[in-house]
Order: structure tokens, then sequence, then C-alpha cells
């Protein structure tokens, strides 16, 4: 449809005639087919046409010389166009050829061509337009070679680039680069409709269609790749026929995507056409304006994806397979596929190439021409199986190779001194870590040559001269980038490689500082403002961290530098400056020096200006060539700001390229960019390539370049792949390790301690029960599965079965949660029990004298006044009912009788198992449960000091609670730490909040002062909780696994790194003291099991050495191991 | 001269199948604004009217109104040779006695053209009135097409009693009887599953069950069909394509003892 308005909008063009009668034509010369473009030339001094021929064909590859005596040997002149489409026709066979022009009833006959031509006699016009065309065709003929650089005009233009073009040619305007020749062939019976010289209009076979006019909607319509040609008639177009599938391959994708437009017309057709039938058309291409970026936007403009019906924001593929392509990437390697054909078929070719780039580029080329290959070999069985397909994984053996490359020769690194304005001292690496970063920040800073030259990876094209507008005007130069498929008019200089890198140090080692100190070494001058400041640049040095370190980076900066030197400002939530733009670009140092935001809030303000520039595509007019200069500068708020600086803190949360917040991190501008992360690959080198991207090194922040040199490699477990990483770390990446020594041999940091311990535990019997009773469910559940065959796609049924079973070994209230909570309730909340409240109790029901009411006003008396010594000699003092010893941890039953608390339960689960209630042992009042008892909870020694009197009435408590192994032997060691050393804080993780619910109870119940960090809590609420915990006098902190993502491990958990990133937090929590690891192990449970699969996985180099099929096939193992059906 | 193209072939496929079984021979009546078929069975019990609006091509051309006769038989044998895929176009000039169909794929360039003698087919169009129907009911065409093979192998006829509870088919035979209701159902959720009612006034009918079979072969067209009842009346079975269309048949009910 585009093309018909195009038509309308221009009017009748021009009729072009291709075949031209010589009116001064001796009878030789009669026989002659001739071109407009060669009017005069005489059949045998004709060496320019060949010339010319030689440029415009790009077709054939391996041309046979004898088709230059083709016209010899028919005794004609054969002009080039027909040369061409008899190529084409003969397949290059120039025997077939021959016998083609030849043979009287084909229409290549050149006598009936001529007859053909007779009737279609041409005017006076054809003379002038012709000698026009020969000469346009000369002068591009010499263009590879003329290859006067105007390096000077394009590069002092680049940056109005694309408005200069749009004022050239308007906002729709388009440029031609050339025309070729297919071959199209009639799809229905005509006769009459066109002949020679008509144009006609390539009209796309609708594909997208609207789905609720749609029959069967829900299945999806095969993408066509058809174009067909119509009549150009403005009331009454006819169809005639469909260009050949090769070309209408990449013809679709140019016209689908807005590329290209396309000027078609017959240079040949019999006049009366059967379906099948030939139709030689002569196709000049025009690129849209709005087809050119300006570099570093995406490739598809946004209002070609409207069309398409795609958005930014909605584009990712499932989250399972990140590696594979999404619908923009893909559409973006389509549109450079097409591209590199049109530009094949046309015969362009890129100017002012130096050998050594072309050298580069063909050693590209062809790797690029075999991962193709294989990559449609693979294609369609990747299909297949990617729904289930897991990506392949980097092992940490793998991992360490890889930083090996970057990490050779750091220990020799130059070390610069931080400025006096930093009042931190920095360690030997750290100075290193500055220097290095230093250097990548300035090497690029000095080198102005660079900017004359052409970046490596794009080329320069020369826009054609349209052959019979003379006087069209002079486009210059446009270039394409054949990696990403990118056109731009904007001259793509050499240094707009990336300034900046991955600091990846590994934990602990103070990346922090080492940022802040490459902050303060290098400051924007004021004093000597660089000149060539991009627009709506700012002085600013913009952080973006999760927001739970917001506050941490503020800190650090400012106490880090000369106090009032840095003007540090967190952006985020509330606290955001609606005028942070105009602030941030006022160079005489009141914009902030420092502004810190998180990763959300960076990405709410990325999706709202994606919504709202989307939003203004819908309006046609506004299909603009993308977003120019202009509509950049109406952005708000972060991404309206060209910054100083960028630096990602924690920046594997951009691992996932295809997700807002990543994509909100590439949208961010600045001039020197740095990630920051301890763990840059975290599972497959995709993370990485995320970085790189944002990192905007090129050439691997082009994903299909990554796909093609990494992924599939990878995937293909070749082992090039790593060498290809370690070429891409090496530059950009600088990471030390904990372990690595420094040049004199001593380690980098000296660190205290760490030690880890597993504690087997053992099952009380009645938890052995609850957990054989679910295990053995499980068991059957997964022998089901097994027999059904359908472990893999039960996974996450699978999963949740042996969640169970952890939450067990755990406590057996986890799983049984929801009966037990009712029956709590509906008896009475564990927990404190009111003295006076029972008292007044008994005195209501008319018994203060009874026993229990004296057994009451004793122990109240105990605790008010007489304090701790007597206390002790009432209570223990006392002898239990049943073992006639001293009470140990005494309970008292409704009926006030004392006893000891194993005695009573013992005795009650005695007559539980004879089937009878429970009663009290002396006066057999009853009936009496567990529940009903009441714990006398004695003070917690001489420790208990003030604690205990404020709260005297917490003394009496219900014993709803019942503990578990792990929980015994978890207070049993905190207890323990307590009575060594008062100050020793302990850190307790565990996935499951339930349990840690559970596990706040038991502390109570132990008067251990605690604290608590889960994922409900609000980013001030942790920074309180982590303040308290380090200088408050709780001891105790809880942690879920998950939220602290940063000890004494309660239950292990499946993925070893996540438990390992954990321990090492609370390693770096406690640097100055030795840090005592416990993990809780049930002997004999699952949790055993899991622990050998952990070692078992940290041991095996797994990763390139297997395949999918390999990997699903150990998955299942190791499920059939976790459910006992075979030994570890 | 028509021309009409669709995208997939297999839409006209269908079609075929939804009525080839009741119709042999019909008029295809073509205008400007789409495609029309109206047809009795041979036994003149049932009637099917078939509509196909222009907007459902791309493109579409009709210049004036153009009266097709088509063996449905013979249309059927062609359209074999089609793939699903393929991209279909339907020709015929005015005064031609041919229909020509081209089918393209989509991927090569193959293109495979067939012409089917076209015939004189007297046929007058029936005014069907605009009724109010008692009872209208919409449910999900592949519950309508089991209910229809389920009773089927209890008796040939089926009776269908609507009321404001549910709607129940039912069937009873030599083996036994049989019965299906399925209650108004409003689940948000899965709209292609619910079932609705329009209730008027209760009703009860009596119908073959041999062209309910004919008619479910439409299935395939539609995820919803739509039942209007009104009591002795014939019964409308509506299965609506999207925006395109509808296909429509209508049966009179079996009246008194044969029921």
């Amino acid at each position: 449809m585009e093309e018909r308005a195009q038509g309308v909008a221009e009017g009748p063009r021009k009729k072009r005639r291709f075949f031209t009668e010589e009116e001064s034509s001796s009878e030789e010369a009669q026989a002659q087919i001739k071109t407009p473009k060669e009017p005069l030339t005489p059949p045998d001094t004709s060496p320019p046409d060949m010339a010319t021929a030689d440029t415009k064909t790009p077709v054939k590859p391996d041309r046979d010389p004898f088709w230059d005596y083709l016209g010899i040997m028919l005794d004609r002149t054969i002009t080039p166009e027909f040369e061409q489409a008899l190529f084409l026709a003969s397949g290059g066979d120039l025997n077939k050829a021959v016998s083609l022009v030849s043979d009287p009833k084909s229409w290549w006959n050149v006598q009936k061509v001529e007859e053909h031509l007779d009737k279609a006699q041409i005017g006076a016009s054809a003379q002038e337009g012709t000698a026009a065309r020969s000469e346009t065709a000369r002068s591009r003929s010499k263009t590879p070679d003329s290859c006067s650089p105007k390096l000077e005009a394009s590069s002092t233009g680049s940056q109005d680039g694309s408005e200069a073009l749009i004022s050239k040619l308007g906002k729709h305007g388009r440029a031609f680069i050339g025309e070729f020749i297919a071959i199209g062939w009639a799809s229905s019976k005509s006769r009459g409709l066109i002949k020679p010289g008509d144009s006609v209009n390539l009209v796309r076979e609708t594909h997208h269609i609207d789905k609720k006019k749609r029959m069967f909607a829900n299945r999806p319509v095969k993408e066509n790749t058809i174009v067909r040609f119509y009549t150009n008639s403005y009331s009454f177009p006819q169809e005639i026929g469909r260009l050949p599938s090769e070309v209408a391959q990449f013809v679709s994708k140019m016209l689908d995507l807005d590329v290209c437009q396309f000027d078609a017309s017959v240079v040949f057709a019999n006049d009366v056409l059967s379906t099948g039938d030939d139709v030689i058309l002569q196709l000049r291409c025009y690129l849209n304006v709005s087809a050119f970026s300006s570099i570093q936007d995406d490739v598809i403009p946004a209002s070609a994806l409207k069309k398409l019906g795609l958005s930014q924001l909605s584009d990712s593929k499932a989250i399972f397979q990140k590696a594979a392509e999404t619908e923009i990437e893909r559409l973006a390697r389509e549109r450079k596929w097409a591209l590199l054909q049109l530009f094949k078929i046309l015969g362009l070719k890129p100017v002012n190439q130096s050998e050594e780039q072309q050298d580069f580029k063909a050693n590209i080329d062809t790797i690029l021409a075999e991962a193709d290959k294989e990559d449609s070999k693979s294609g369609q069985a990747d299909e297949a199986d990617s729904a289930e397909s897991e990506e392949k994984q980097v092992t940490d053996k793998d991992l360490d190779a890889l930083y090996e490359k970057a990490q050779h020769g750091d220990a020799q690194l130059p070390m610069k001194e931080p400025p006096p304005t930093m009042t931190l001292e920095l360690r030997d690496y750290q100075k290193q870590a500055l220097a290095w970063m230093y250097s990548k920040e300035m090497s690029l800073d000095g080198d102005v040559r660079k900017s004359h030259a052409l970046h490596p990876l794009w080329d320069e094209y020369k826009f054609a001269k349209e052959p019979d507008k003379i006087n069209s005007q002079e486009l210059g130069s446009f270039y394409f980038n054949p990696y990403s498929g990118s056109l731009t008019v904007d001259f793509p200089a050499a240094n707009t490689q990336c300034k900046g890198g991955i600091l990846a140090d590994e934990m602990g080692l103070g990346k922090t500082i080492e940022i802040l100190s490459l902050i303060l070494t290098n400051r924007p001058d004021r004093r000597n403002l660089p000149t060539d400041l991009p627009p709506r640049s700012s002085p600013t040095n913009l952080i973006v961290c999760p927001m739970s370190l917001l506050a941490q980076w503020r800190d650090e900066c400012i106490r880090g530098s000369q106090s009032g030197l840095l003007n540090v400002e967190v952006y985020y939530g509330g606290l955001r400056d609606s005028n942070i733009v105009h602030r941030c670009q006022r160079w005489d140092g009141t914009a902030p020096d420092v502004l810190i935001t998180s990763y959300g809030t960076l990405m709410s303000e990325w999706s709202s200006m994606v919504e709202s520039e989307e939003k203004g595509y819908t309006d046609p007019w506004q299909q603009t060539a993308r977003p120019s200069e202009a509509r950049k500068a109406e952005r708000k708020g972060l991404l309206g700001i060209h910054f100083w600086r960028v630096v990602l803190d924690e920046a594997h949360h951009i691992k996932g390229r295809t997700t807002k917040t990543a994509k909100a991190c590439y949208a961010v501008e600045a001039t020197r960019r740095w990630v920051v992360t301890g763990t840059p690959i975290q599972n497959k080198p995709e993370d990485l390539f995320s970085l790189v991207h944002f990192l905007r090194s090129e050439p691997w922040s082009n994903f299909t370049f990554w796909r093609l040199f990494i992924t599939v490699p990878f995937e293909n477990k070749d082992p090039k792949a790593f060498s290809v990483l370690q070429t891409v770390l090496e530059p950009l990446l600088l990471r030390r390790t904990k372990a690595m020594k420094d040049a004199n041999g001593n380690p980098l940091v000296p660190l205290p301690k760490r030690t880890i311990d597993i504690e087997y535990l053992d099952f009380s019997d009645q938890e052995k029960d609850i957990y054989e009773a679910l295990w053995s469910d499980s068991k059957t559940k997964f022998s089901h599965f097994c027999v059904a065959g359908s472990i893999l796609s039960n996974y996450a049924s699978i999963f949740q079965l042996l969640m169970r079973l952890r939450q067990v070994c755990d406590h057996p209230y986890l799983v049984l949660g929801h009966k037990t909570k009712t029956n709590e309730e509906a008896v009475m909340k564990d927990g404190p029990v009111d003295i006076q409240e029972l008292l007044a109790k008994f005195a209501g029901e008319g018994r203060e004298d009874s026993y229990g009411a004296n057994v009451l006003k004793r122990l109240l008396q105990d605790e008010s006044g007489s304090g701790a010594e007597q206390k002790e000699d009432d209570l223990s003092t006392r002898e239990c009912a049943i073992c006639f010893e001293n009470v140990d941890s005494a309970v008292l039953m409704p009926c006030m009788h004392i006893a000891c608390r194993a005695c009573v339960v013992d005795y009650l689960q005695k007559k539980e198992d004879q089937g009878e209630q429970g009663e009290c042992p002396i006066c057999r009042h009853g009936p009496i449960t567990e529940a009903n008892l009441i714990e006398v909870v004695r003070p917690n020694g001489q420790a208990g000091g003030d604690k205990d009197s404020t709260s005297a009435t917490s003394r009496l408590r219900r014993n709803v609670f019942k503990s578990s192994t792990k929980l015994d032997a978890l207070i049993k060691e905190l207890e323990a730490t307590r009575k060594t050393s008062r100050s020793t804080k302990s850190v307790v993780f565990s996935q499951f909040t339930s349990f840690l619910d559970l596990v706040e109870t038991a502390l109570e119940r132990n008067n251990f002062s605690f604290v608590r960090l889960d994922g409900t809590m609000s980013q001030d609420a942790r920074e309180k909780v982590l303040k308290q915990f380090s200088t408050g006098n709780a001891t105790v902190m809880l942690i879920s696994l998950r939220a602290g993502g940063v000890g004494l491990n309660l239950d292990p958990w499946w993925n070893y790194a996540v438990e390992a990133q954990a321990i090492d937090r609370v390693h770096r929590l406690g640097q100055k003291q030795e840090v005592i690891v416990k993990r809780y192990i049930i002997r004999g449970s699952v949790e055993e099991k899991i622990l050998a699969i952990q070692n078992r996985k940290n041991a095996l180099a797994s990763g390139l050495g297997i395949s999918k099929d390999e990997a699903r096939a150990q998955r299942v193992e190791e499920l059939h191991i976790l459910f006992g059906n075979k030994p570890v | 001269m028509l021309e009409a193209r669709l995208p997939q072939a297999k839409l006209l496929k269908s079609l075929l199948e939804a009525i080839k079984e009741l119709v042999v021979e019909c008029n295809f009546d073509c205008n400007d604004s789409g495609i029309a078929v109206q047809a009795m069975d041979s036994s003149h019990v049932a009637l099917v009217a078939l509509l196909l609006r222009a907007d459902g091509f791309d493109p579409y051309r009709c210049d004036r109104n153009l009266p097709l006769g088509i063996n449905l038989t013979s249309l059927n044998k062609i359209l074999k040779c089609a793939g699903n895929e393929d991209i279909l176009t339907i020709k015929a000039s005015d005064d031609g006695d041919v229909l020509n169909l081209v089918f393209e794929s989509k991927d090569s360039d193959r293109i495979s053209e067939y012409e089917l003698k076209l015939m004189d087919i007297d046929s007058e169009h029936l005014g069907i009135p605009d009724t109010q129907y008692d009872a209208v009911v919409s449910m999900s065409s592949g519950e309508f097409q089991r209910i229809c093979r389920d009773l089927s192998q209890i008796s040939d006829s089926i009776v269908i009693d609507v009321t404001k509870e549910g709607i129940k088919f039912s069937a009873s035979g030599e083996v036994g009887n049989g019965s299906v209701t399925l209650k108004q159902s409003g689940s948000v959720d899965r709209e292609d599953e619910a079932t609705t009612i329009e209730l008027q006034q209760a009703v009860s009918l009596t119908f073959s069950l041999k062209y309910f079979q004919y008619f479910t072969k439409a299935t395939p067209l539609s995820s919803r069909v739509v039942l209007s009842m009104s009591n002795d009346v014939p019964i409308l079975v509506e299965y609506k394509l999207d925006n395109l269309g509808y296909v429509r048949y209508y049966l009179a009910p079996k009246i008194g003892d044969d029921a």
C-alpha cells in the first residue's frame, strides 16, 4: 500500500524505455538491441559498454568470459540489460543462453524482441533521457575508485547529518541508491496490460492481519515473503505477477520494515502473458529517510515496530531462554540480511576502505558465513527442543580460565596515588585499579586523530545519482554497519569506542572505594572545558545501584572525600527532583557531582519515556526519522542527560538483556561508562553480553555479532568460544580475587579465618515418623512421574515435593503448618501468661486460698519481692511428683501442680498411647493436653538482670510451642556462644521465612535479643535493622536466604552459589573477626543427599563438556538420587 | 468480474466441509459486499445460509452481482489440491463459464491454477423472516458437537429443552435413553467455554440428529455456536466467523408422534 500511495503522491512518473529503435541505423545496426545508455556506440567498439555491464551485474559471481563474446557469436551487440536478463534466465549457462536466443519459440529470440520493439516505438524524448543516463552510468562505473575522501565535510557535519538529509529530502523523502534487474513471473493470464517501459507497483502480500479479522485467530499465519506487482493505475490496479522468490525474500523485508522503496518498471514482457511467463523488471531502489538512524539508536525504529504490532516494552522471550533472540533482534537480523542482499545485487561496494579494514572484514565475513550455515542447520532442531532446553551454564572452572587472561599481568599494573581530596587510604591493589581505570578513561581522550577515521565496523557508501533526474541533488555518503544492519548518515568515527570497563574485583576488595577514587581523580575541569562536549552533557556522575545500597553509596562518597567537596544527591522515590535535567547541565559547579539512583527508578523513567515516545508514533505525521537530537532533548529525567560518567553497581542486575531494567540502563547517555560487579558472568556468557552492550564496546555490543561468535559456538561446545570470550574480556575487565597475591607475593587482603562446619543431627522419633510418612508419599509420587516418563515436564511439582521434605527437616510445623495453626488459635496463643491474671481467675471463682492460688502467689512474691536466690531456692528445690528429683524446667498443670516438663510430657504421651485422656499425675485432674501446660520460665541466670524484672509477667508461658531437632541444636549453639562471649554476633539463615518465624519464637523463649531481615521489608527498615545489628545489643540476626543474598545455615539450598554468596556476605560483615559457619544437616534425610549433590556439582567440571541431553540426563539422575532410587 | 483472495486456503476448505454434506450444488452469489450462499438440502428440511463479507478477503473485487453455480463435490475435489497455508485466489469473469482458482505457496515460486466449470442452477431465494426467538443459547461449538455425537448413539432424534436453569439435550431409543444438561455459566475467564441463555419463554423441541451432525461439521470455523429456538419454528444454528461472516443452518422441528 505504501508503494501505491507513493506513486500517487508523485504523480505518474516518466515512462522509461529500454529498448529503443535506432533511427539512423544501417541494416546491420538495425539488428542491434540498444539501450538508452549506449545510444550511439558502434557495435565493435564498445569497451565502456562492457565496463558498465561489469559494475552493473553483480549477480555474476563467476562469469564465463565467453559472455563477452556472446554478441560476436550472435552477431549482435548485446546490451548489458539484455545480457543480464539473459544471464539470469539461463542460470549462467552459456549454451542454454545461446539456445534460448536462437530458439524461434522463445521470446528471447532476438528476432522476436525486435519485432516487439518495432511496435513499441518511442518518441523523441528518449534521446534526451538516454544521454543523461549514459553519463550517470559512466560516472557511477567510476565510483569505486574515485574515493576522494570527503571526510572533513562528513565528519564536521556529523552531528546534524540526519537532520541535513531530512531537510534535503523532506520527512518522507528517499534517496536513490541503485537499480537492478529482476525476472518476475506472471501469476495470471493477461493480455496487453503492460508493455515495456510501463511502471508497475510493488505490493506486499498482506500477512500481518488484524487478529480480530482473521479466521482461526489462535493459529499463527505462516509468514510469507510474497511481493506482487500491479499495473500502475490509481483507480484500477491489476495484478500482473510476482517477483521471483529469491528477490522477493529481501524485497519483502525491505518493504515490511520501511527501509526501502522500489520503483519498478517493465523492461520486457510478452504482450500476452500466461501464468508463469517471465516479466523482466527493472527495480530502482530508494532508501527511506526513516531507515537512517543515529549511530547508537536501535536499529528498528519504533514506527516500524508499531506497524508490526510490537513494542520495546513487551519484547522479551520466555524467561527461560535468554540466549534466544527476541522478536526485535530477529527483525534486526533480517533487515541486515536483506540490506546485504540488496547491496550485493545492486553491486554497491563500500568506498574508501583501507586494506587493513578489508582484511579484517574478509576475516569476519568468512566466519559469519560459516556461522550462518550452522545457524540455519541447527535452527530447526533448536526450535523443536528449545522449549525445554536449559541454556548452557558456565562452570566455576571455566570462569577461572576466562578471567585468567584478563588477570594476566594485573599484579604488575602501575599504581596511581589518589588526589589529596580523597580522605581514605587506598591499598596498593586499589591504587592499581585507579591507574587502570584512569588510563581507560584517558587513553582515548587525547587521540583526536582517530575521530577522523571511519569506525572499523562501518562501511561508507555513496548515494547514487538518479539516472533521469538531471538536477537531482548531490547527497554524499551514507554508512552501513554490515553486522548490525544499521544505516546512518552521521559519520561513525572510530573513537565512539567505549571509555570504561568492567570492574570485577571479588567481593570485599573495595570496589566502591576504587570507583570513588576514580570519581575524585578524573573530574571535569571547569576552567578548561573540552570544546566538543556532546549536547545535553553534564558534569554529574550517575551511580545506579540496588535500592539497598543507595545509602551506603551516599555515605561512602561523603566519608571518602574531603568534606564539602562532593555534592552527593540521592535520586530515588520521593526525593526525585523534577528539575534534575537542568540542574545537572550546569557547569558552574552547582550541579550535583554524584547522583545516586536505583535500578527501579531508572527503569520506571525509561518505561514512561518509551511509552510516551511510542504514543507519539500513533500520529502518522510524526513518523520522522527516529528520536533525533531534538526529540532526545525533550526527554525528562535521567535519560535526558548526557552524564560525565555512569557507574552501574552490582551490575549483574542487568544480566538479562531483554529485561526492562537492562534496556533502561542501555539508554543512559554518558561519556564514561563503568560497570561494577563481583560476578560478571553468573551462569552463561549472555550475562556478560549485557554488560558489554551497556559499555557500548564495539563490536561486541551487537547481539548478532555476539551470538555468532560466542553464543552459538558455546552452545556447540566449540572451544573457540572461550578464546573469543577471553579476547573480549581482556581489555575490558579488571578482576582481582582475595586469593591473589600482589607483586611481592603477599595476599591482597588479609582476612580473618573462616571455617565451615557441617553438623549432623538426628531426627527425634516423632519427627522421623512425620518425615518418613512424607518421604514415602513423595517417593510414590515421584515414581509415578518416573513411570509416566514425565519427570522433566513435572519439574515444578517435584521441586515442591523436595521443598516440603526439606521443610520437614527444619520443623514439622512448616509442613503441617495449616493444621497446627488453627489448633493453636483454638486453644490459646503461645506466649507469656500473666500471673496476676491467673490469680484473679482463681479469686473470681472464690478459691482464693486453694492450692493453685497459693502456688501462684508464691511465684508472684518470688519475683516482685526477694529476687533471684529465693526463687531459685523455691522452684528448684521443689520435687517433681513423677521422678522425685528436683524439678527441671518446671511446668504448671492447670491444677497448678508442678512437675518436670519432660516427665509430664512422657506421662501424657503414655496415656495417649493407651488411648486414655491425659490427666494430672498428682490429683487426677483432667483432661490435660500438652497445650494446657504452663511453663515456668527460669530467668536466665545472672544474665537476666534488668530485662527480667521489667517483664515479670513473662515468667509463665503456655506451652504450645514445640521445638524441633534443628531448633534445639541452634539454640544450644547460640547459648554456648553467648556463654563464651557476649559480644559475638550470630546470623541465622533459612530459605523459609515461616521457619524463621519459629526460630523467632524459640529465641524469644530463650531471651535472645534479635533482629530480622527478610524480603518483605522496605529499604529503610532494612537499613535500620542492619544498623541495630551492628551497633545495638541484638546478638542474633535472622535472614531469609534470598533477601539477605548476603553463619548459621539451617537448610541446604539447591544452588550452592546462592548459599556460598550468603556465607561470603557474612564473612565480609564480620571482617575483623574469625567467622565460623555452621550448617545443620539432618542425618539420613533428603538434606544429606542435597549436600552430596552440591559437592558433586562443585567438583564436576560440567559446562562446556556437556550437551543438552547429557545435562538433562544428569538432572534426572540427580532427582533419582534425591528420591533414593540410586546411591549417590 | 470477481477477484477475491484469502491468505489461507484453509478457510474455504473448512467452509466447504461445513456445507457439502447438506448441499450438492448451489449458487454462490457474489456482489460488492461479499459472497453469499443460500441453499436447501435435497429433502427440503434444512436450509443453509452462508455469508462471507468482502472484508475477509484482501483484495476483494466484484463489480456487479454475479451468481456462480457450483457443484460442491467438484469444488471440493479441486480444493483438495490446495495446501492449508496456500494463498487462494478465486476469479471469475462476468461472462465466463468457469471459476478460476489459484493456489500460491508462500515460500516458493509455485503456483497452481485450476478451473472449475460453472453450471446454471435454478434456485429461488427464500426470504428468511427476522424472527424473535424465545430462547437463544450460546455455547461452545465443540461441546455441541460432542453432545450430538454422543446422543446419536442412543437415537436419531434429539429433544432440546431450554429453561431458565439450563439447556437439556435428551434422546431415547431402543437401547435406553440419555441426556446432557448444561447449566448456564458465566465464567469470565473461560469465555469460550461458557454457556449463556437468553430466555423469553421455555421451549421444548425435537429434531433429527442426523442433520445436527451435518451442522456440526462447521465446528472448526468457530469456537462458539448459537442456537436460537422458538416452539414450532425452525431452529437457527449459527456459527459466526468472527468479523468475516457466518454460517447459518435452519432446521424444522419434528412435530407430533413421529418425534
